[in-house]
């Protein structure tokens, strides 16, 4: 596990890009989105509850997440988020703008030694 | 429309909310035990990683919220420097848009007052006025004889107060330089029915209706201010009118004029061959529905006392038969489609002023493409620069409103003005509705 100095704030804007990506496998509630971001970052992001809900709501405002509720396999009653297509288009340019900016600062890092 | 509709659930949302992060509490205490740790110390330990239900809560309506909100103040600061960064069309729009307002306000405060609003008598609603109608005189609606008023007040079981006027005219000498009265003769029971009260003295009774004892007048306000300097004393003196003398007995309260800016009343006085005569149409009866009944049983009462009147006298004519109407509705008679036509001016002059402030708004839109279409290309969605579109001239109305109004408070300025053509539309109504 890695310790409270190694984990990173994430930056802003990426938590909804993250949430999206993982909403786009199936739909998932909550508290396994925080779940999953953990074990898939090995304990890198520690997603705080305060931030996921607040961030849920507002995708799900903007219509990138649609939300219902459903049983778990436990039988409790959750709210289950999916990705929408709008939220798919969403997911798609935040990925590649990513990927962009990661290159781009790779590239600074690389060459300016 | 979402956050609409969200204001109406917004109990069940807040009842989802609950759920939602209820449900991820107990989901990591269950994991946290299954962990191997004591339920107590799983809840405390799940509950502090949350860090506190309550500012997550309201960090999450805050989020659904604020979107809306956020681009409205947004559309509504941008609206406000696009409307200052353009004064001379503002001022234009707005001042467009003003006129047409203002004159709209004016106007409909004018009809308000003269014809939507109830006359100030009595359950003036239930009070209809009755009218006879003969084949001897086709086009021409009479009052009713004596005799008919005396069969409608004791045979019409729908109505619970009945009364009779006529106008008149008689000239005031004595004291004074000489002027020519609005009279209206009255019978028992005319103050009572549209509910007027003396200012001063009494109104008559049923003794000053007695023949030989109908020398006595009950004065309008208006007059007693006028022709008496508002004199307490005025009660008991005498007036001539047509020469001959009426004992003042009362004042009627302020502002009452029926039938017409009438300025005396007097007793009905009639000769007995008047009293009995069926052709004698001077008389305008007022009757009061009782409460809940329905004109019809009314206008059926109606026409069995003409049936039996008209059987008993042949004379009257073929087709002799009794109508009414509304007091309002006889009271706006005439003057209504005067008072229509200049709402409806006004209202033109509103939508002139609406196609001017339009094409304004078109020609401005055109030059403003390039701004759209940079804002376009910047990412924002048809619907929101249609917003912005209806945020601006929302702003817009709402300057022309408030001018607006200002301006019809100004021209209330000019209210007597306004007055004075409101009777001149009142009078002239009058004349010719009742021209017979």
């Amino acid at each position: 596990m890695a310790t409270s100095d190694e984990r990173t704030d994430l930056l802003k804007g990426t938590l909804d890009m993250l949430i999206l990506k993982v909403a786009a496998l199936e739909p998932i509630h909550g508290y396994a989105i925080a779940q999953r971001m953990q074990q898939i970052s090995k304990d890198f992001f520690q997603v705080q509850q305060g931030s996921l809900y607040p961030a849920l709501h507002r995708l799900e405002e903007r219509g990138w997440l649609a939300a219902r509720w459903n049983e778990t396999d436990t039988g409790r009653e959750a709210k289950f988020y999916t990705l929408t297509r709008k939220g798919r288009k969403q997911l798609d340019t935040e990925m590649l703008h990513w990927e962009r900016l990661s290159v781009a600062i790779a590239l600074i890092l690389r060459t300016a030694e | 429309m979402r956050w609409l509709r969200r204001l109406f659930q917004k109990e069940k949302s807040e009842r989802h909310l609950d759920a939602e992060l209820r449900f991820h509490l107990e989901q990591r205490t269950r994991d946290l035990i299954a962990a191997g740790t004591t339920a107590d110390d799983a809840r405390r330990r799940a509950n502090l990683e949350f860090g506190g239900l309550e500012p997550t809560k309201e960090d999450c309506r805050e989020a659904s919220r604020a979107r809306f909100f956020e681009a409205l103040f947004q559309d509504v600061r941008y609206g406000m420097r696009m409307l200052t960064k353009n004064p001379g069309f503002t001022l234009a729009a707005a001042i467009t848009l003003a006129l047409g307002i203002g004159a709209n306000t004016a106007i409909f405060s004018i009809v308000n007052a003269a014809i939507l609003r109830p006359l100030p008598y009595k359950d003036s609603s239930r009070i209809v006025s009755i009218s006879v109608h003969t084949a001897m005189f086709p086009t021409f609606s009479l009052g009713a004889s004596w005799p008919d008023f005396q069969q409608i007040r004791s045979q019409a079981a729908s109505v619970e107060q009945t009364a009779a006027y006529s106008n008149t005219e008689k000239t005031l000498t004595g004291n004074e330089s000489p002027a020519i009265l609005s009279i209206a003769a009255v019978s028992d029971g005319f103050f009572e029915e549209l509910g007027v009260t003396a200012e001063r003295g009494r109104l008559f009774t049923e003794q000053d209706q007695k023949p030989g004892q109908t020398h006595v007048a009950v004065i309008s306000d208006a007059v007693w201010r006028t022709r008496f300097g508002a004199n307490p004393s005025a009660v008991g003196k005498t007036l001539l009118l047509d020469k001959e003398p009426y004992t003042v007995v009362g004042v009627a309260a302020r502002g009452f004029t029926y039938p017409q800016e009438t300025e005396a009343w007097l007793p009905v006085s009639l000769t007995p061959a008047d009293q009995q005569s069926h052709t004698n149409f001077m008389f305008e009866v007022l009757a009061k529905l009782r409460p809940g009944q329905k004109p019809e049983k009314l206008q059926a009462e109606l026409d069995t006392i003409a049936q039996r009147t008209a059987r008993d006298f042949p004379d009257l004519g073929a087709d002799y038969h009794f109508s009414f109407q509304y007091l309002l509705e006889r009271h706006v008679q005439g003057t209504r489609k005067a008072y229509f036509m200049l709402l409806g001016a006004a209202a033109l002059v509103l939508l002139i002023s609406c196609a001017n402030l339009a094409s304004l708004l078109l020609a401005r839109g055109s030059a403003r493409q390039r701004e759209m279409a940079v804002r376009a290309a910047l990412g924002a969605s048809a619907g929101r620069l249609l917003r912005q579109g209806l945020v601006e001239s929302c702003l817009l109305a709402l300057i022309g409103g408030v001018l607006g109004i200002n301006e019809s408070r100004v021209s209330q300025i000019h209210k007597s003005a306004l007055e004075k053509m409101a009777t001149a539309l009142a009078s002239n109504g009058i004349t010719s509705s009742q021209a017979f």
